[in-house]
Parts: C-alpha cells; structure tokens; sequence
C-alpha cells in the first residue's frame, strides 16, 4: 500500500490474499481452499503480468504511506480489542477485515492509478469475505468459490485496466482536470 | 435433473473461452459469437424450471423467471451483437455478453444471497473490458476506474449487509436489521447509480462503446438487484423491523432521484446522456421497492427489472443505429432522422410505449404500484409524473426526426419509368393456363429469392444502413412483445425466488 512500485503492490496483494483463508478463521474445505490458493495464486499473476508488461513506476499515495499504514494498524488493534470484547467467535477474522477494509478504503478513495484503485476492489471483495466469516461464524465452500471468483474477476479487470491505460498514456496516473470529467458527462 | 441449466452454462464458458482465444481473429471471433449467442438463446429455452443443481450446501434452483430472463437477454444481446456487427462492432464484447449470461444465471438460481451477489458482481467486473476503445482520453480511462470502483464497493457493502442479517439468528437485534438494510441500501444506490451517486453511470454510458453499454448499466445491476430485493422480501420484511428513518432515507433517494433524473433528462441535447439519466431514473424505483413491506412490491420490480434490461438495451441500440446512420448523436443536429430510417422511428416510438406503458399495461401499473404503495397521496402523484418527463425528451427527439426539411429534399425528384402493362390477349391466356402460370410465376419468384440470397453478402459489403435499421427495429420489438404479454412474465415473477427454496 505504501510503496510507489507496482511490483511491490502485486506482491503485497499476493500475500494478502494467500494469507486470507488462514486468518477466517476456520479453514474452509480441502477443495474449497485449493481453490481459494489457486484463484490468488492467478490473480496475483494477473496483476504481475499488468506490472510486468508496463511500469512499475506509480503514483505516490496521497495521505502518505505512513499515514495510511497507521490506519490500517490501528483498524487491526481494533478488530482484536473488539473481537475479544464481543467474546464472539475468534478475533482474528474482525481484525483482518477491519485492517484490511481500512487499506481498501484508503486505495479506493485515494488511489490515481488502475493499479491502486484495482487493488483496492480486490482488497475490498477480500474484507467484506472476511467480514461475512466473522459474522456468521462459519464459511461454506460455496461463499468461498464466489469470493474467490469475484477477487479474480476484480484482478482481470485491474490488469486490463492498467494495461489500457498505460497504452494510452505512457503511463499509469489518471490524474484529471474536473472540466475534461464534466466534458463526458 | 438439471441438464438445461448445464446445458447453459456450458455453452457460455465455452463461449467465454472460445471468443478470448480467437479474440485477435476478428472473422472467427465474430462467427463464434453469433453462433454462441444463438446456442445461448436455445440452451436458454431447454432449462427447465424446478431442476436444481447441488454445490456444496447450496443450490442453482431453475425458476419460470430465470428461465424467461436468460431466453430474453440471449436474444437480445444476440439481436445487439448482429447490430454492432452492421454498425459499430467491438471486440470485447462478445467475451463480456459470455460471462455476463453466465453469471446471471449463476446469480439468478443461488439459493444463498451472499454468494448470487458476488456472482453478480463479478460479471459487472468482468465487464467491465467493454468500456474503452483506444486511443482513449485520460478522462474515458478515469470514468472505467470510477466503474471498478463503484462495483467492488457495492459488492462489498451488500455481502456484507446481506451477512449481517443472517449473523443474528432466526430473530437478530433490531439495529443488526437496521445496519444490514441501510448497508444494502447503500450499495443499490451505488450500482443502480441514483443521485447523489449518479455520475459514474451517467459518464459510462457517455464515453463507453454503445454495444457493451446495456450489459454494464442495465442487465448485471439489474441481476444484482433482483437478489438484493429477494434478500430484502425473504431476510428483512419476515422480522416486520421498525426501520423508520432508514426507510425514509431510502424513499427520499428513490422519490428524489426520480424526479431530478427525469428533470435532467428533459435537459440533455446528447442521446446517450438522455439513456444515461432514463437508466438511473428507472432503475430508482428498486429502490422504492425497498422501501415498502408489501409483497406486491417485490413481484412488481422484479418483473419490472427484465423490461427494464430489455428496454435499455433497445434504447443502446438505436442510439448506436442512429450513430451510425447519421453520424452525431445531438438532438438538435438531427433534423428529419425519422424520414430517412423510418423503421428506427418506429422503434423510438415501441421504446417509448414499451417503457411506460399504458394504463393497465404492465410497465405503467409497476411504476404506478410502487410509487403509490411507497408514497401515497399528492406526492405520489407528483412523482409518478415527474416518473415520465424523459418520455417527453424521447418524443421531442421523433418530433425533431419527423419535421423539419431533409437533408435529400435539394436532390431533383427521380423520373420513375411508367409499368409495362400486359395486352388484353396476353392477359386470357394467363387467366386460361393458369397452373402453368402460377408455376411459372413460383419459379420466377424463386429465382428473385436465390439471387438476393447470393447478393446479401455483397449488399450486407456495400451498404449496412438497412440492416442497421432493421435490427434496431428488432431490437425494440424484444421489450414491447413481452408487455403486450408474449410471455406470462407477470406469472415467473410471482413464482418465488430461489433464495425462498433455500430457506
């Protein structure tokens, strides 16, 4: 999330999204979380193919790193404090929805290129899975195969996105002026 | 047994498939797009409602609604694929319309919620590669990031709302339910694009190629709302919760964004700023189904939302017909369009009738049930008016078609050669041997059918303009023979959904 190089977003995004299944909670099914690895497994390689085929170079983020990394630690020492609180289940999956929709929110709102908008819906789609395992306790293999499938879906659409653009521009920055916005529409 | 709905969604993976690997063939992608889409339209037709596919814990239900919504949009992406093809063809499209028939069957026949809205979601993702064509400005790519964004946030927010009703048990706390509805709320109006969120939409439908447009803004949010308003029926309006002033806030948005979008539509001089404002208008009334407890409610938006899809992919298409025809997609520049493609001005006027109906005819009645049960009174009324303000700009652009002097009426009138007449003698000859006449007569008419058939390849070469405007025609035709009632579309939306069946 901090780092202005693509490669280092793509690989981050990897390991979050490895690291998800573990961090539900209960583990899904064998099958379920083969499938679960192989979906992140692909997506990462979409957005690694994105990265690779273009620049790593892009856009800074705009609170600054620190800032947004702060948030995120603070939205995962909440999730504890509050899952231990709540006495409900494991803290663990409130945590890592809580830090994880943080970093979303941040990419989301904040993010000037593909990659980072992209990786903010991928993040997104993963803190809402986490959310739904925490809330209901338990995870089907069936919430799992469409998690998955909606997280690379999400990846297809950052790698076109950014390959796209880049062939557009040269670059990965969206960065517009209100009038060229209001010119469409 | 459920072979129809395998049936389904085989052919569309492998037309998924199938179309990306021969993606940069622009001919082989072409015909296996047409023959997929007829193959998706057939296989459509074979699901069979109450057969039920297993996964996992839960289940595809077939259903009379799914059945009629796949039959509908793989006819009518079918009908828009052959129009990009006389017009403005993309490649991109076909791999989308795959996927995207795919994952709303998906997301039509789950039994749980959760997982139909991501499927849901991940077909509007993956749509999401028909909205550029290159060279595209910066502000193009930046309006398909605020896309992206737009439907990973309200994927998000709805699993999670949809979650959350369910987390508290057969009878969760009041402020669960509450928290759950508003979080549902707010992810409708995200993907259905109402004011004050409407821009993305709007802007789509402006810079996007106009073939992949219906798929992006019309048939997946309106897949995804379906689901969201079967949660809202099955999950929420069972608790009877008092949701109060979320319920207001919701009614507020809808009311609003039906009033102000069709204000706004009435301004706009750009015909897809016109379909850009008439989308977020009419897909505010699921909003308004939300906001009421009535059952009714539910059955009437989701018989709404097919036509709805359908109509909006009619009116895609004439815009993308009249784009085509006559270069520019301004109102005011297009003074006596209607003469010159009489056959789109009919479509124009099947649009406009199949949008709002009659009174008693099945779009007039929804609109008027959903916004009496909502808002009763005065108000009701008002807004039910303002309901129908964009139907005055589509007018006014067939009034702008109709009148004003044609472009063609400098040109000299063309001497039309007088008929040859038969001679009286000639003509009792016929009259006595006749059979060998009407024999002769057949295989005259035979030979005329051959050789047009021999020359449609090199008219369809040289001059697409006519079949530009007949699929346009066709096109059309789709949303208004289901309200004149082709298909019992009142019947499969009464039926229950199959997140009921998983309950």
């Amino acid at each position: 999330m901090r780092a202005p190089d693509g490669r280092a977003i793509a690989l981050g995004a990897a390991l979050t999204l490895l690291l998800a299944p573990v961090a539900s909670g209960a583990l899904p099914d064998a099958i379920a979380l083969a499938y679960r690895i192989v979906a992140a497994l692909l997506s990462a390689y979409l957005l690694w193919m994105a990265v690779r085929t273009t620049t790593p170079f892009v856009s800074p983020p705009r609170l600054g790193g620190t800032a947004e990394a702060a948030f995120v630690g603070v939205g995962f020492v909440l999730g504890l404090v509050l899952g231990y609180g709540s006495g409900e289940g494991s803290a663990a999956p409130l945590a890592a929805a809580l830090a994880t929709g943080l970093a979303a929110l941040s990419l989301l709102v904040f993010g000037r290129d593909p990659l980072r908008v992209g990786t903010g819906a991928i993040l997104g789609l993963l803190a809402a899975g986490l959310g739904q395992a925490w809330l209901t306790g338990t995870t089907t293999d069936l919430a799992q195969l469409a998690l998955a499938s909606a997280i690379l879906a999400a990846a297809a659409a950052t790698a076109w996105l950014t390959l796209i653009t880049f062939r557009a521009r040269g670059a990965l920055d969206l960065e517009t002026r209100g009038r060229e916005l209001r010119e469409i529409g | 047994m459920s072979l129809g709905l395998i049936l389904f969604l085989g052919v569309t993976s492998a037309g998924v498939v199938l179309s990306l690997a021969t993606r940069r063939s622009a001919p082989a992608l072409r015909a296996i797009a047409t023959v997929g889409l007829i193959c998706c339209a057939l296989a459509a037709l074979l699901v069979q409602p109450g057969e039920q596919l297993r996964v996992g814990e839960a289940r595809l239900v077939a259903t009379p609604y799914l059945r009629l919504w796949l039959a509908s949009a793989s006819l009518s992406f079918l009908v828009l694929h052959l129009l990009g093809l006389a017009s403005a063809w993309q490649r991109n499209v076909p791999p989308a319309m795959f996927s995207g028939l795919a994952t709303m069957a998906v997301a039509l026949a789950l039994t749980d919620h959760g997982s139909a809205l991501l499927a849901a979601a991940s077909g509007a993702l993956l749509a999401l590669g028909t909205t550029i064509v290159l060279p595209a400005p910066v502000a193009e790519l930046r309006v398909a990031a605020d896309a992206l964004r737009a439907t990973a946030a309200s994927a998000a927010l709805a699993v999670l709302g949809a979650s959350w009703a369910v987390a508290g048990g057969p009878r969760p706390e009041p402020v669960i339910v509450l928290a759950a509805y508003l979080l549902v709320v707010a992810a409708l109006v995200q993907r259905m694009g109402s004011i004050p969120l409407h821009l993305p939409e709007v802007r789509i439908v402006r810079s996007a190629p106009m073939s992949g447009v219906p798929l992006l803004v019309a048939w997946l949010p309106a897949a995804f709302a379906v689901v969201a308003v079967s949660w809202h029926q099955f999950a929420v309006v069972p608790l009877q919760p008092d949701l109060g002033a979320a319920r207001q806030i919701t009614l507020l948005i809808g009311a609003g964004t039906l009033v102000l979008a069709g204000v706004a539509a009435l301004l706009q001089e750009d015909l897809a700023n016109l379909v850009g404002y008439s989308i977020v208008q009419d897909g505010a009334l699921v909003l308004l189904a939300l906001a009421q407890s009535d059952p009714a409610g539910a059955t009437a938006i989701r018989a709404w939302l097919l036509i709805f899809a359908l109509v909006k992919t009619a009116t895609a298409g004439l815009v993308l017909a009249i784009g085509a025809l006559e270069g520019t997609r301004r109102v005011p520049d297009l003074v006596g369009w209607a003469r010159r493609t009489p056959s789109l001005a009919i479509a124009l006027a099947a649009i406009v009738v199949a949008t709002y109906g009659w009174p008693g005819a099945l779009p007039f009645q929804v609109r008027a049930d959903l916004i009496g049960l909502s808002l009763p009174g005065p108000a009701g009324t008002l807004v039910l008016l303002c309901s129908l303000l964009p139907a005055i700009a589509f007018i006014r652009a067939l009034w702008i078609g109709v009148r004003g002097t044609d472009r063609w009426r400098v040109l000299p009138p063309v001497a039309v050669p007088e008929r040859p007449r038969l001679p009286a003698s000639g003509f009792r000859e016929e009259y006595e041997d006749r059979p060998a006449i009407v024999r002769e007569r057949l295989a005259r008419v035979g030979r005329v059918v051959l050789r047009e058939i021999r020359w449609l390849p090199i008219a369809w070469g040289a001059n697409r303009a006519p079949a530009t405007a007949l699929l346009g025609l066709l096109l059309a035709l789709l949303p208004l023979a289901l309200v004149v009632g082709l298909a019992d579309l009142r019947g499969a939306a009464a039926g229950s959904p199959p997140i009921a069946a998983g309950r």
